[in-house]
């Protein structure tokens, strides 16, 4: 299995980022893993031209949010487009939250926050 | 007074004693040579003796006084006599005035009372009434000294006797003349009352003898007049018979001419009393007549009266109905008020009551709203600490699990056991967070549905079935109804009390648990019905000043060493009853088993 170039955690705690990233390092299938704090700082990293194959995306975030990222991210050019969005959740998504998230075509994936590796090589071995 | 009284006595009465003195003798020698004297002599002495007595005796007033006064009691005749006494004869210069008195108790304002014994006064009580009236009393025929002065016919003339005693107890002095003829025992004036009706009898006698001397010349005359008289009838008869005679013829004559006149009046009396009939007949005709329109006017009449007298009972009864209508209306309308007051005061007092009602609802609503916010906002705090609790926590637990898989081989002992403690912690806490985050969630969806208990409990047995068969528990069920509310929480409810029955037992005990279900109604808030349900088992018991605090959330009686849980599953079961409608209570003795009972309404408001 050839490497993935890159990943984009967007969390606001940085002990999530620090964890998960650490998980995926174990597994070792990605060159680059890059970290956002929000959704704010995440579309900036897209548009600076690198595109992560997935973006595991924290919904509960100051400045900008998941669900307000979401928004964003699709009104972008399609060339920023086309990562596999990984929703993170922290607790059970309500029935309002599920919907949402449903209509939401770039959603591919739902995934408890802490990462661990078998989640980790599910999304690998669906996606790539 | 007294003073002057003897004198006017011993002046004037000098005189008077000689002539009263001769007097007197001369009337006693009347008395002895004319034995028998006629009644007119003795009333006349009568007379003359009052007159003297009055002048014998002084009276102290008599000056002042315009006439003498002699009263007589009784229908006496003696009046008279005095009377014609009085004409002649003045007492003391005055003149003489008679009264009569006919009762005792009459007698007043005289100077001299005479009485005499057939007229039966009582001499005793007629003294009493005059005492002290200034009376003289004059008796006759009385008993000896039973009067002042008491006098006796005998012969033409009187005795009598004077008691001197009550005369001048009175205040009457007696001039001596008068007590020296006077009689003065009671021997000789008895003896001349013996004498007088000798005489009396003699006289009599010869009175009888010479009526019946008188009678026989009488009856001598009679029988010649009567002789005389049939001698006249004879000699009138013959002079009848002539002239009758005489009278016949004529008579005869005139007879003749009498009867033809007769009989022409006769016949004449006879027309008038023809015509006089007829003309009654016609009269009697036109009254018949009358009579007859007068009956039928009264027949008209009578029929108009029974007319009148039906239509009045036809008036009475209505009258009468009237009134009882009258009486019903005032009666009904009385009842119509009276209900209408009755109702009025419900009215008013209903008000009164629903304000009240409504101010009270209105309260309670609003402190149920308040209640209402005041636990959402419990809630969602509860929620929201829960919810941010997490985080940390999923963190914390979750580089302990990369500590201990990457480094754990490389920690000492105690570093080994110290990362087992954190990592039981976490789980611990994350347990506690998941229950308490469970327990805000409980009662928010109020989506209720018709849900089968035996439903429920045939899936929780399947869910358990590991545990039932590790303890081997034996769980019986009986009569679990369909009931309306939330499954998710019912089942939550059943599986917690069960799994509570199976967990708190001592270990060596198999678990036996009932679980059953009746209807009762509860009235302390209305009549309301509920399932009652009951969940037995034959665990450790709860001693009684727990019973309260079991439902709080996070209690424990016991180690979590002997017993694991987070304390809440009883806090659950509250809430999730409460939620319902419904209560949840228990019974349990100490080390023999717990019954926890709860209610769910039969229907929900």
């Amino acid at each position: 299995m050839n490497k993935l170039k890159r990943f984009l955690l967007v969390d606001d705690s940085k002990a999530t980022n620090f964890f998960n990233k650490t998980i995926i390092e174990k597994i070792a299938c990605v060159e680059e893993i890059v970290m956002a704090e929000n959704g704010h700082d995440a579309l900036h990293h897209i548009q600076t031209g690198i595109v992560p194959e997935v973006i595991f995306l924290d919904i509960n975030m100051p400045v900008m949010n998941g669900w307000e990222f979401m928004t964003q991210y699709q009104n972008l050019e399609n060339k920023y487009k086309g990562s596999i969005i990984v929703l993170m959740l922290g607790t059970a998504l309500n029935d309002e939250e599920k919907k949402k998230a449903e209509d939401i075509l770039e959603i591919k994936e739902f995934q408890e926050k802490m990462l661990n590796t078998e989640a980790v090589k599910n999304i690998l071995t669906k996606y790539f | 007074m007294i003073c002057r009284f003897k004198n006017i006595f011993d002046t004037s009465n000098n005189l008077n004693k000689i002539v009263v003195a001769i007097f007197f003798m001369a009337l006693s020698v009347n008395v002895l040579a004319q034995d028998s004297g006629n009644e007119e002599v003795k009333r006349l002495q009568r007379a003359i003796f009052i007159f003297n007595f009055a002048q014998q005796v002084g009276w102290s007033d008599v000056e002042q006084q315009e006439t003498f006064k002699i009263g007589v009691l009784g229908p006496d005749r003696t009046i008279i006599d005095l009377q014609a006494m009085s004409q002649k004869r003045k007492i003391y210069n005055k003149p003489v005035e008679i009264v009569r008195f006919q009762q005792i108790r009459e007698i007043k304002n005289v100077h001299l009372l005479y009485v005499n014994y057939k007229y039966n006064y009582d001499i005793h009580y007629l003294l009493r009434k005059i005492s002290g009236k200034h009376i003289l009393l004059i008796g006759e025929d009385y008993n000896f000294n039973s009067s002042m002065i008491n006098m006796v016919n005998v012969g033409d003339s009187f005795e009598y006797e004077i008691n001197s005693n009550r005369i001048e107890k009175e205040g009457f002095v007696i001039a001596p003349t008068l007590k020296r003829y006077a009689i003065s025992s009671s021997e000789k004036w008895k003896r001349l009352y013996r004498n007088t009706e000798k005489s009396l009898n003699v006289i009599q006698k010869e009175n009888k003898e010479q009526q019946s001397l008188l009678d026989n010349k009488e009856q001598e005359i009679q029988n010649q007049k009567k002789k005389i008289d049939v001698k006249e009838e004879e000699i009138n008869q013959q002079h009848k018979h002539i002239e009758n005679l005489y009278t016949k013829s004529q008579v005869q004559q005139k007879k003749y001419e009498e009867k033809i006149l007769i009989e022409s009046e006769l016949e004449k009396n006879i027309q008038e009393q023809i015509s006089f009939i007829k003309t009654q007949r016609e009269i009697i005709k036109e009254s018949s007549e009358e009579i007859q329109k007068q009956s039928e006017i009264l027949k008209d009449q009578k029929s108009k009266i029974v007319d009148q007298e039906e239509v009045l009972v036809q008036q009475t009864s209505e009258i009468r109905k009237q009134k009882k209508i009258n009486i019903l209306l005032i009666s009904l309308v009385v009842l119509f008020l009276f209900a209408s007051f009755i109702i009025y005061r419900g009215y008013v007092a209903k008000k009164k009551f629903n304000k009240e009602l409504q101010e009270k609802n209105l309260a309670i609503y609003e402190q149920s709203l308040e209640l209402e916010a005041k636990n959402k906002e419990l809630e969602q705090f509860a929620y929201i600490a829960s919810h941010d609790l997490q985080e940390p926590l999923n963190t914390i637990s979750s580089f302990i699990g990369l500590i201990s898989e990457d480094y754990g081989e490389s920690f000492d002992e105690v570093g080994k056991e110290s990362l087992t403690f954190i990592k039981d912690a976490s789980i611990r806490m994350k347990k506690l967070i998941d229950a308490l985050l469970e327990y805000s969630r409980l009662g928010r969806g109020k989506e209720y549905t018709l849900v089968d208990c035996s439903t429920v409990f045939s899936e929780l047995e399947k869910d358990l079935k590991n545990i039932i068969e590790k303890t081997k528990a034996k769980i019986t069920v009986k009569n679990l109804p369909v009931v309306k509310g939330s499954e998710i929480e019912l089942r939550l409810l059943l599986q917690n009390l069960i799994s509570n029955g199976i967990k708190f037992r001592e270990s060596d005990v198999e678990p036996k648990i009932d679980i059953s279900c009746v209807k009762i109604t509860d009235i302390s808030e209305g009549p309301k019905e509920y399932w009652k349900f009951a969940v037995k088992d034959n665990g450790i018991g709860i001693p009684d000043e727990h019973r309260e605090r079991i439902f709080a959330i996070f209690q424990r009686l016991h180690s979590r060493e002997k017993f694991q849980g987070t304390g809440i599953g009883l806090a659950h079961c509250k809430k999730i009853v409460e939620s319902h409608g419904g209560k949840i209570w228990l019974t349990s003795e100490f080390g023999k088993g717990s019954t926890f009972y709860f209610t769910i309404p039969v229907k929900n408001d």
